[in-house]
């Protein structure tokens, strides 16, 4: 439980920094580009691992959508919550892998 | 005395570690069962292939009024002219199936030892269009469920019997299925167990959670929600998006070990397809 809470502060932090520089500099699409093809990544090893998140292929959708438009503030920070969603998906991944067993009826 | 001590629990972990893993699906099963009958003390055990009605009589009222006019009715009748339309080579889906395919929804799902995995009722009737040089059907609704849930009437009052054979790979397969139905998964953190064995009798929203045994009895659904009739793995895929998980493919391997493990937790009960279902 209190794992959890750290846990939602650290990514809370995480997704505040990524927010703040966002909007403090200018975000280049290179930047951008490097920022969702990491994301992809992570996105893809959740899936390997059966723990895809139903909207995490959307956010990253919506993300290029918006690069494409010109807006990479919001681009970054839809990127920012996918990326937050597949870690969140490949911990939840290897945390079941030891907690599953425990719930089996006996 | 405290030297044997370590040794002792060394030997007794590792008497533990291989009881887990040959747990015996019966032992599983049992265990499944009984939970259920200790829960809802009131539900006669063939009764849970109702599902939600097995153990909320106010909406129980409500389905059996239902049932007198089913809305799968119109699924049925197309399924049984689907299923007796010969393909374009002459043959019919009764070729590829024991007794003309009259019957036997309790063959499935099986292990098949040849191949080595899971056939489900669905996969077989594809595996019997491509045999024949027609197009698979989609997999979650449309004609493959009225074909499967024609076959399933004729199968009425038929034992689920789900048999794991002498083979590593099947016990393997039903591991998995039971790993899948344990695993929480999604963003709200969820598994199947923890609506459907822990939340059964339970509220989610405005719905309340039936209990997961007998859960694959009744399948293809027709459901008022979806308007039409739909195959086991569609529900599946919509447990799982509902806990915003990302649904897995029908019939890909996940599913069929799922479908493989929860048909074996209902051994005993009956067939009694097509079903309705809010
Ligand atoms: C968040 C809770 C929740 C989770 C998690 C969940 N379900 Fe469900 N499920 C429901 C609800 C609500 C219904 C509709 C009411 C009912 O019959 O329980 C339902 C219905 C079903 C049905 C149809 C029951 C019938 O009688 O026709 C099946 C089968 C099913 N779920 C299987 C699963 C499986 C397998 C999983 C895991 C992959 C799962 N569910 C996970 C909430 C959940």
């Amino acid at each position: 439980m209190i794992m959890k809470k750290l846990i939602t502060i650290i990514f809370t932090a995480a997704a505040l920094t990524v927010g703040g520089t966002v909007s403090a500099e200018q975000v280049s699409v290179e930047q951008f580009n490097s920022a969702i093809v990491e994301a992809n990544e992570l996105r893809k090893k959740s899936g390997e691992l059966d723990h895809e998140w139903r909207d995490t292929a959307k956010l990253l959708k919506s993300a290029q959508a918006a690069a494409s438009e010109g807006d990479l503030d919001k681009a970054m920070k839809l990127v920012a919550e996918a990326k937050f969603q597949s870690e969140a998906a490949i911990n939840q991944a290897e945390r079941e892998a030891r907690l599953w067993e425990g719930r089996v009826v006996r | 005395m405290k030297r044997w001590l370590p040794s002792l629990l060394i030997a007794m972990a590792v008497a533990g570690a291989s009881m887990m893993t040959l747990a015996a699906p019966e032992d599983d099963r049992v265990a499944f069962e009984n939970y259920f009958l200790t829960k809802f003390p009131d539900t006669p055990k063939s009764d849970f292939v109702n599902g939600i009605y097995s153990i909320d009589p106010i909406s129980r009222d409500q389905w059996l009024d239902l049932e007198e006019f089913p809305p799968y009715e119109l699924a049925l009748e197309s399924g049984e002219t689907l299923f007796e339309t010969p393909f374009a080579n002459g043959k019919t889906y009764g070729d590829c199936f024991d007794n003309g395919g009259i019957g036997v929804r309790q063959n499935y799902p099986y292990f098949d030892t040849e191949r080595g995995e899971v056939v489900t009722l669905e996969l077989a009737i594809n595996e019997c269009r491509t045999a024949n040089d027609e197009k698979p059907l989609k997999w979650k609704s449309g004609p493959i469920a009225a074909i499967s849930a024609y076959m399933a009437f004729t199968s009425r009052g038929q034992t689920i019997n789900v048999v794991i054979p002498d083979d590593s790979r099947a016990l393997a397969a039903y591991e998995e299925g039971k790993k899948f139905y344990y695993t929480k998964r999604g963003q709200l953190n969820f598994s199947c167990s923890d609506c459907h064995i822990g939340g059964s009798g339970g509220y989610i929203r405005t719905e309340k959670l039936s209990p997961s045994i007998g859960h694959v009895s009744h399948f293809p659904v027709y459901r008022l929600k979806w308007g039409a009739i739909g195959t086991l793995h569609r529900r599946f895929s919509g447990c799982n998006q509902q806990v915003r998980a990302k649904a897995f493919k029908a019939q890909g391997r996940e599913y069929r070990n799922l479908e493989y493990f929860l048909s074996y937790m209902s051994n005993g009960l009956e067939f009694n397809g097509p079903g309705v279902r809010r």
